[in-house]
């Protein structure tokens, strides 16, 4: 049998990763822009409770160098159980990566492709993101490590170009609806892109030095935390609050205001530089979560049927994008708590409780 | 009807393809049966939502839930 070569990558690959992975669909939605004046409050909190989050997922990681989601599920709950818990990770990657490719399809029908079937589109991501998985996490990190770095420099200098519309004044009077409802707000709008890091563990075995696993986690919530902060305020002191809050896309708004040249392509870069490694982390976690459950090595044979099963659930999720936004604001931070707060917490304390008790006899796995 | 039926003619034939390609890989594992066993199971799924979903069996669950999400959010 042929040998199987471990993927290593450095951990300023594995920051840009994971960057790229929270950036993922909240560079286009923006969701801090409801709380309007107070978003610039709100997208602090976001920072604060995505830092408190990620910290959760990376003491984790740093107790279990080395071992990926479903191993330590084993190591905490037992081979049975652990194995369960795993296939509920399973069906929650797969219906992140539909979200997430629905999410971007929705854009480019709406934005750049309005007369293109939208499952074309979907179709049309999802063989780039099949192709990138397959090649490997090595050749993910370096794309990464190239194109969010793009992706953050066509930020910025989509921020300069906007200064002389900047009208800061959007944000007064401060803290007009109280200081409880932005913090709530903000609460809830952390958990939602920084808790999805739970699925990185599948990913962080392979990061060449595994002490760097909390810094790599940190700079990479900072670096997705500061992107979108700025984004949001960004888009309310140029929009205003109104505009907005109630604008599907702020974004691609702001960008249509740019003087004398178009610049939309560039978001359309943007876009899809985020999406495609959203997809591609989820899409690996989904096979490496499969490959774990069944004790299988070689798990990159079920990239492509997960693929095609990704569109499918995707076309199948909802029936149109309003109800999807529902969903994503009201519906999805309920079960997030749940499913990537609550439970890597029961496995932080079950493990710490392992960690102390010397007579606790782990689990080896096959 | 017609167009249903040419959806789930392609939806075989991109299921089809995707084994196609596959099958060498699966061979050259070293426990075939447990490999192709998980393999065709997520064909299988893959096959059947898309079938319920093209004949449109599946039921409008945001519809369904709606009450139930409006109670636990407060939000209309």
């Amino acid at each position: 049998m042929k040998l199987l070569k471990e993927e290593k990558i450095s951990s300023y690959q594995m920051v840009m990763l994971i960057a790229g992975y929270f950036l993922g669909s909240s560079i286009i939605l923006n969701p801090a822009a409801q709380d309007g004046a107070d978003a610039w409050f709100t997208g602090l909190v976001n920072i604060a409770v995505g830092f408190l989050i990620v910290s959760i997922t990376a003491t984790l990681a740093m107790l279990y160098p080395g071992k990926s989601l479903v191993e330590i599920l084993i190591l905490c709950f037992g081979r049975t159980m652990g194995r369960i818990i795993g296939f509920f990770y399973l069906i929650f990657a797969i219906w992140l990566s539909g979200v997430t490719l629905l999410t971007f399809s929705n854009y480019s029908t709406s934005v750049s492709y309005p007369e293109t079937p939208i499952l074309f589109i979907s179709i049309c991501y999802m063989l780039i993101i099949a192709f990138a998985v397959k090649i490997g996490l090595e050749a993910m990190g370096r794309i990464s490590e190239v194109l969010i770095v793009l992706a953050i420099l066509i930020s910025i200098v989509a921020l300069l170009s906007l200064v002389t519309d900047f009208h800061p004044d959007a944000f007064l009077p401060l803290f007009k609806n109280g200081i409880a409802k932005p913090a709530v707000s903000g609460l809830m709008g952390g958990v939602l892109p920084f808790a999805e890091v739970f699925l990185a563990l599948n990913i962080l075995p392979n990061l060449n030095d595994k002490k760097k696993t909390f810094k790599s986690l940190t700079l990479a919530m900072l670096v997705a935390g500061g992107v979108m902060y700025l984004f949001t305020v960004r888009n309310i002191s140029v929009l205003g609050v109104n505009m907005a809050s109630r604008n599907v896309f702020p974004s691609e708004k702001v960008f249509r205001l740019m003087p004398v040249i178009d610049i939309i392509p560039l978001l359309d870069i943007n876009v899809i530089v985020f999406g495609i490694l959203k997809v591609s982390l989820a899409l690996y976690a989904q096979a490496k979560i499969l490959g774990d459950i069944f004790g299988f090595k070689e798990f990159k044979i079920y990239v492509l049927p997960l693929a095609a099963l990704d569109i499918i659930v995707s076309n199948t999720l909802y029936p149109d994008f309003i109800t999807q936004l529902y969903v994503a604001n009201n519906i999805v931070p309920l079960m997030y708590v749940p499913v990537l707060v609550v439970m890597p917490l029961i496995m932080l304390i079950i493990s710490l409780i392992k960690k102390n008790n010397p007579n606790e006899q782990l689990l080896k796995l096959e | 009807m017609f167009m249903e039926v040419f959806e789930l003619i392609g939806l075989l034939f991109a299921f089809a393809v995707i084994t196609f390609i596959d099958i060498p890989k699966l061979n050259a594992t070293a426990n075939k049966k447990k490999y192709s066993a998980v393999y065709y199971t997520i064909i299988a799924v893959g096959i059947l939502i898309g079938v319920l979903e093209m004949f449109q069996f599946i039921p409008d669950y945001d519809k369904s839930l709606a009450f139930f999400f409006q109670k636990i959010t407060g939000v209309k």
